[in-house]
């Protein structure tokens, strides 16, 4: 579903990701991992049209989306949850889950229903409906820009640190989700500090260090791999 | 050594310039842009490092005119007189629309500044026996000085000296730390105030300055043609030094010249076109705007910058080495914080519903609870940030109520932001440098003339700041702005800029979220480290195994109320907190989730 090939990434001078493969395949959880400053959250900006690329390809069922603008991307149905929520504060919780349903805009009884199908998935977001997100402490602001992706009915989640912030009952949740959306046909691109958890539920996964990729496999043989708990560790 | 060549070289510059251009006519401009540029450098201090906007300046120059003009030319004052009360009086002026001011942002500001500059374009008009109105005032004594050349060459020298003179002080000033701390409140009032910033002061210290500078340049205009009146006080003369500073760069130390010349220039070319100046400087304000945002001279060094960055290697990643915590040790016993009967409402929620905690001194005590249960509300009261519905803070047996929160922080109680709140403008090294703010003990005049107390200080800060960004990992990316650097690191910083503050009771607001099991660690470490120095800390985090490894107490919120507190063990097998907070694979087990 996505083929990413070669992918050079530069911020002016400073070199982000250099020469990075990665696939994900119709159906899967395929997890990025590696220390902060390794890339992570650049990569899922170089899919989504927010970072510059300067080398490779991106394709996404065989469409180039190495030229595309982020608004194009998105409208191919392409979601990404970005780190560090970035809601809107001056909206309400239910504008901001409308918002998100932007690519859906002419399709009111489906927008109502995946508004109702994000609730009862964050009960905790029903009791805030018509509170201005701003206003929402920082792990219900987490939930809202979950499911504010999720709005967009995508065929194709990219999600960076969905965990960040979140008590671990709702980490729980949250993994329980994402992983029920992937029975149901969502394939997932998950970046997690929690590699523990990232792995647990992941059918592959990529370690990044230092804007390479530095090893990938099957999760489960991730999981137990030596090497990844050092090269990851110690990155 | 570069810095006395660009003296002597601009000091070349001002004595050969009348000889090239011997004509009264340029002289004239170049005085005109002389004084000019001294009121725009002030404007620079106020727009472009303290983040307000005055859209009547014109208003200062002619308070600075008028104050030298009249005491000169109808009270007989000597010229050594009237131009310090011309400054003193603009700074007057700026300090008293300051204090309404400074309570006001962005378009009411810009509102209220036009507003003075109107009252001041009108009394200047219509208070006939005071001004002269659209007469004037005449028989303004000129300037001769001893040595110079008399008439308008002579005059030149000293308007440009005098410039000269403020460029360099303004660049000591805007280069040392004073300056990072207006930026700093330029770029979060909150983070500034958190580390001890006394916002207000600072706001209003910018205005005063910024006005002194306008007053400065209106009365060496007053004295270039021994005559003013009404007429050069419009809205349009604030306007021009408005969009001279804009073209020039804002926050670019060079920008005032730069957008001055260019302005001035452009008006003298296009004298013929005069009905068209307005529609010109529109067209060259957006050209600037739309191919150079950061202005001519902000573009030059904007381009420096990233020249320089190539130079330097780059680095990712977190670096190893020996870390090492700067702190100061306090002599406390008991309860470094106490608190009793907190209580916040929004509307008919209570965020936080009759909380007490007592925080015993060099302890680390954790804050957990589901998301929503009221743990940042909690610290936003003890900080001051939030005002209290009912209940008492105590700092080491210092109550604080009431206290704005300037006094708490600078009382030691310092504290981190969940949604970060870094200082954008500055660099990594510069934002954990403020946050030493409260042990900074040098005047505003010692630091723009680089004096010796104002030179010790910076040094030790820069020393412990270095010290810090060893501790941290952060030293490879000291030089790196906040959003250039990775999410994980950015919260590093807003660490290392609390710890900066060398804090007595350190409130932290999910120090590890984002950070990998290594990179935690390091931080578990580091905290240890702090606390052995006699730091009390109380943290709100997420991340269990870090909380049950670092802690020695644990209070648990449900909304807004305490569920349960005590040691790590007891709390991790309390089943209300199993129920509410950590579902059952975090309980008693804790460690790497597994999966089955």
């Amino acid at each position: 579903m996505l083929e990413v090939r070669s992918l050079d990434v530069a911020y002016g001078p400073l070199t982000i990701l250099r020469a990075v493969n990665l696939d994900v395949a119709r159906g899967e959880i395929v997890t990025v991992i590696g220390s902060n400053g390794a890339g992570k959250s650049t990569l899922l900006r170089a899919v989504s049209g927010l970072a510059r690329v300067v080398g490779g390809s991106i394709r996404f069922d065989g469409r180039r989306l190495d030229r595309l603008h982020a608004e194009a991307v998105a409208s191919l149905g392409v979601a990404h949850v970005p780190q560090g929520r970035q809601v809107i504060p001056d909206l309400t919780v239910e504008d901001n889950l409308r918002l998100g349903a932007w690519r859906l805009r002419g399709d009111r009884a489906r927008v109502a229903r995946l508004i109702e199908r994000e609730y009862a998935r964050f009960p905790r977001l029903t009791e805030r409906r018509t509170q201005l997100a701003g206003s929402l402490s920082g792990g219900e602001q987490q939930m809202l820009a979950i499911a504010r992706g999720l709005m967009m009915d995508p065929a194709f989640i990219m999600m960076d640190e969905p965990s960040l912030g979140l008590a671990p009952i709702v980490v729980d949740g949250i993994m329980d989700a994402i992983r029920g959306l992937n029975e149901n046909g969502l394939t997932v691109l998950l970046v997690e500090q929690a590699a523990a958890y990232a792995l647990a539920i992941a059918d592959r996964g990529y370690v990044l260090k230092n804007g390479e990729v530095f090893l990938s496999g099957p999760a489960s043989e991730l999981r137990d791999d030596e090497r990844v708990v050092h090269g990851y560790l110690g990155g | 050594m570069v810095r006395l060549a660009g003296v002597a070289v601009a000091v070349v510059a001002i004595g050969v310039l009348p000889h090239l251009f011997p004509t009264a006519y340029f002289t004239h401009l170049f005085t005109t842009i002389a004084y000019s540029t001294i009121v725009v450098i002030g404007l620079n201090v106020l727009i472009g490092f303290s983040g307000q906007i005055s859209l009547g300046h014109a208003g200062f120059y002619a308070v600075g005119a008028y104050t030298t003009a009249l005491l000169s030319a109808q009270h007989g004052w000597s010229l050594w007189l009237s131009f310090p009360a011309a400054i003193v009086a603009a700074a007057a002026a700026g300090f008293v629309l300051a204090l309404p001011a400074i309570r006001t942002k962005g378009l009411y500001l810009a509102v209220m500044t036009i507003a003075f500059g109107f009252v001041v374009e009108i009394l200047s008009q219509r208070w006939v026996e005071m001004t002269g109105g659209t007469m004037g005032v005449y028989g303004i004594p000129t300037v001769s000085v001893p040595g110079l050349p008399a008439g308008a060459v002579g005059y030149f020298y000293v308007v440009a000296a005098a410039t000269l003179a403020l460029q360099l002080v303004l660049n000591t000033l805007v280069g040392s730390l004073w300056g990072k701390t207006l930026v700093a409140v330029k770029d979060s009032e909150q983070a500034a105030e958190a580390v001890g910033i006394d916002v207000l002061r600072w706001k209003v210290l910018a205005f005063v300055i910024s006005a002194g500078c306008a007053g400065l340049g209106g009365a060496f205009f007053a004295h270039q043609n021994g005559y003013i009146n009404s007429d050069a006080f419009t809205f349009s003369t604030s306007l021009f030094f408005l969009v001279a500073l804009i073209v020039g760069g804002l926050g670019s130390r060079y920008g005032p010249i730069v957008g001055v010349t260019v302005l001035t220039a452009l008006n003298q070319v296009s004298a013929q076109l005069y009905e068209y100046r307005f529609y010109t400087l529109g067209v060259l304000l957006l050209g600037v705007l739309i191919f150079m945002p950061f202005g001519l001279a902000g573009g030059v060094s904007a381009l420096r910058r990233r020249l320089r960055r190539r130079a330097a290697p780059a680095a990712v990643g977190l670096t190893a080495g020996p870390a090492s915590a700067a702190t100061t040790p306090v002599a406390a016993s008991g309860a470094a914080l106490s608190v009793r009967g907190l209580a916040k409402h929004f509307g008919g929620v209570a965020a936080v519903d009759g909380v007490d905690v007592e925080v015993r001194a060099s302890t680390i005590h954790a804050l957990i609870g589901p998301n929503g249960a009221g743990k940042t509300t909690f610290i936003n009261l003890v900080t001051g940030r939030l005002v209290p519905d009912r209940g008492a803070v105590a700092c080491a047996d210092v109550a604080l109520d009431g206290a704005r929160p300037v006094r708490r922080a600078r009382r030691g109680v310092i504290r981190t932001f969940q949604n970060l709140q870094l200082f954008s403008d500055l660099s990594v090294a510069e934002n954990i440098a403020v946050g030493a703010h409260r042990h900074v003990h040098a005047s505003t005049v010692e630091f723009a003339l680089g004096l010796p107390r104002a030179r010790r200080v910076e040094a030790e800060v820069q020393r412990r700041t270095a010290v810090l960004l060893d501790a941290l990992g952060l030293t490879n990316l000291a030089e790196r702005r906040p959003d250039e650097i990775a999410y994980g690191h950015r919260k590093l910083v807003e660490l290392g800029r609390a710890l900066a503050a060398e804090p007595t009771v350190l409130l932290l607001d999910e120090p590890v979220a984002g950070l990998n099991a290594t990179e935690a660690e390091r931080i578990r470490e580091l905290l240890a480290r702090v606390r052995a120095g006699g730091v009390t800390i109380l943290l709100i985090e997420h991340n269990m195994d870090f909380v049950m490894k670092i802690s020695e107490r644990v209070t648990v919120l449900n909304f807004g109320q305490k569920i349960a507190e005590g040691t790590p063990e007891t709390v991790q097998r309390d089943p209300v907190v199993l129920q509410a907070y950590l579902g059952r694979r975090h309980g008693a087990a804790a460690g790497a989730p597994t999966r089955a």
